[in-house]
């Protein structure tokens, strides 16, 4: 699903008003993997918000295929998922994935069944388990299992392993990266880690302190998988951090 | 799944004992100090009067805690119904929580013989006391817990387009319910303490006449059989909505890594 963003501005009501997003514009073609950094709080998490309809657009506009986001909202074309994996702690492991279908609008059908899902994200043995007794990683698996089973062109993702261990953020991200590629949905992930936006995305687009505007838009046209240490992953982490305003230092930094 | 025990063995034990030593110590105290029976019975002087008159406290208690529990699902009914309002139309909470705030503050002893005088000797007075006791610790833990919702889950019943009703029966209501269970935990022991005082003002029946009687002869053997019950009784409300809370909100229980 082509994402297309012009001049879209977002102030917060308040004394004084906060002002997240201001006069932002870039497009994302169809099936891109783009990747979306900038310091904390300057207004990424708006952004998505706004895509996915959470927010209402104030200025500017903000289409998703050609449609506004409540449009595209209402037509289950747009996932979303955030750092907490969001999962209804009363309902087995199966029945929160089928819970999504239940909003399903009349004539829509799944693209998997349940089983099917939770078989793409290895979690076949725990159907009948609850979440809590799931590990952080498996929870947040259980939460792309439901992204997964409903057939959305655009996958909004608020750094949804943030909260995860070094480990299991790694391979989260390698087994998002194989789903991906599988399904070739567009994807807008929010990231605050540098490295990980290199590895993962076709394109890198940075943001500014708040208000965010666009400071750079760089595109990632490296072979997956992407080694860290070969130059040109070197080069391009050279100007990310420059454009961050970071140090070149080897040493990997949170934005 | 085993939910945790809310009988622990240990626990059991432990109050037991303590129990047991105030017993012994308050039995020891009243014979050493050869204490007036009209001022403090001893323990067995007051089991003695129980198991010697337990079809008049049998028949005392099943109306005490009848119109105790009555009373009690009148107000979490009355509770739960405004709370459910509240967050479904949420304009309505300034002016409703005013009302319920000055129920709140009205006190209960004085309106309870007002009750008495109009609606007569029987059980209703009694029951609208403890409606009214019980109605404001449901109300507001229970619309704390229908507000309290994980802003995450809301995000994602939004992003899902689920209507309000829909948020409401498959997110709010089931995460509300540790709330729920800590309104009547509250209000069942003041449930009993309504219905008692209630019955202090004018009644046919149940502890509260029977203490009355007994305070206004003096017979403190009597007064203290009733108490003792009423302690027991609230003790075991108390613990069976513990039991049924560790049923029901069974993933609230403890990591075991």
């Amino acid at each position: 699903m082509h994402l297309e963003i012009e001049q879209l501005s977002h102030t917060f009501a308040g004394r004084p008003p906060r002002a997240a997003l201001a006069e932002l514009s870039f497009a994302v073609p169809s099936g891109q993997f783009t990747a979306v950094i900038g310091p904390s709080g300057c207004g990424k998490s708006t952004l998505l918000r706004l895509a996915a309809g959470l927010l209402p657009v104030q200025e500017g506009s903000l289409r998703l295929g050609g449609q506004t986001p409540a449009q595209a909202g209402a037509q289950r074309r747009v996932a979303w998922m955030a750092q907490s994996p969001a999962l209804l702690p009363w309902r087995t492991v199966r029945d929160n994935v089928l819970l999504a279908l239940r909003f399903l609008p009349a004539g829509h059908a799944a693209r998997l069944s349940a089983d099917e899902a939770l078989a793409r994200v290895g979690l076949s043995d725990s159907a009948n388990a609850y979440p809590f007794m799931l590990s952080g990683g498996m929870q947040q698996r259980l939460a792309l299992a439901r992204t997964l089973m409903l057939d959305a062109g655009l996958w909004l993702m608020d750094e949804p392993f943030a909260a995860l261990d070094e480990l299991t953020r790694e391979r989260l991200t390698h087994e998002l990266l194989d789903l991906w590629q599988a399904q070739r949905p567009t994807v807008l992930w929010v990231t605050h880690h540098i490295q990980e936006a290199l590895r993962l995305a076709d394109r890198v687009v940075v943001l500014s302190p708040r208000p965010a505007r666009l400071i750079l838009d760089l595109p990632v046209d490296l072979p997956r998988p992407r080694p860290e240490s070969s130059p040109a992953f070197q080069a391009l982490l050279s100007r990310l951090r420059a454009a961050l305003g970071l140090a070149a230092a080897p040493a990997e930094e949170g934005a | 799944m085993k939910p945790r025990a809310v009988w622990n063995p240990r626990d059991l034990l432990s109050a037991g004992v303590i129990v047991l030593t105030f017993f012994l110590l308050w039995e020891l105290g009243v014979r050493l100090l050869d204490m007036p029976v009209y001022l403090l019975p001893a323990p067995s002087r007051v089991i003695l009067t129980l198991f010697q008159n337990t079809s008049l406290y049998a028949q005392a208690t099943a109306l005490t805690l009848g119109e105790a529990l009555v009373g009690l699902v009148l107000g979490l009914s009355a509770g739960f119904l405004l709370a459910s309002v509240l967050v479904l139309r949420p304009g309505l909470e300034g002016g409703v929580m005013t009302l319920a705030i000055l129920v709140k503050s009205t006190p209960m002893v004085a309106i309870a013989p007002l009750l008495t005088l109009w609606m007569g000797f029987g059980v209703l007075p009694k029951i609208v006391i403890t409606a009214l006791m019980t109605f404001f610790p449901v109300l507001v833990n229970i619309l704390t817990g229908l507000q309290r919702t994980d802003p995450a889950l809301l995000d994602l019943f939004r992003a899902w387009h689920a209507s309000r009703w829909e948020t409401f029966i498959f997110l709010r209501l089931p995460s509300s319910l540790p709330y729920l269970f800590a309104a009547l935990k509250i209000s069942a022991p003041l449930a009993l303490i309504g219905a008692v005082v209630a019955e202090w003002t004018g009644a046919s029946g149940g502890l509260g006449r029977t203490m009355w009687l007994a305070y206004t002869n003096l017979n403190l053997p009597y007064l203290f059989a009733a108490i003792f019950i009423l302690a027991a009784v609230g003790m075991f409300l108390y613990q069976f909505l513990a039991w049924l809370e560790a049923r029901a909100v069974f993933w609230q229980v403890p990591r075991q890594d």
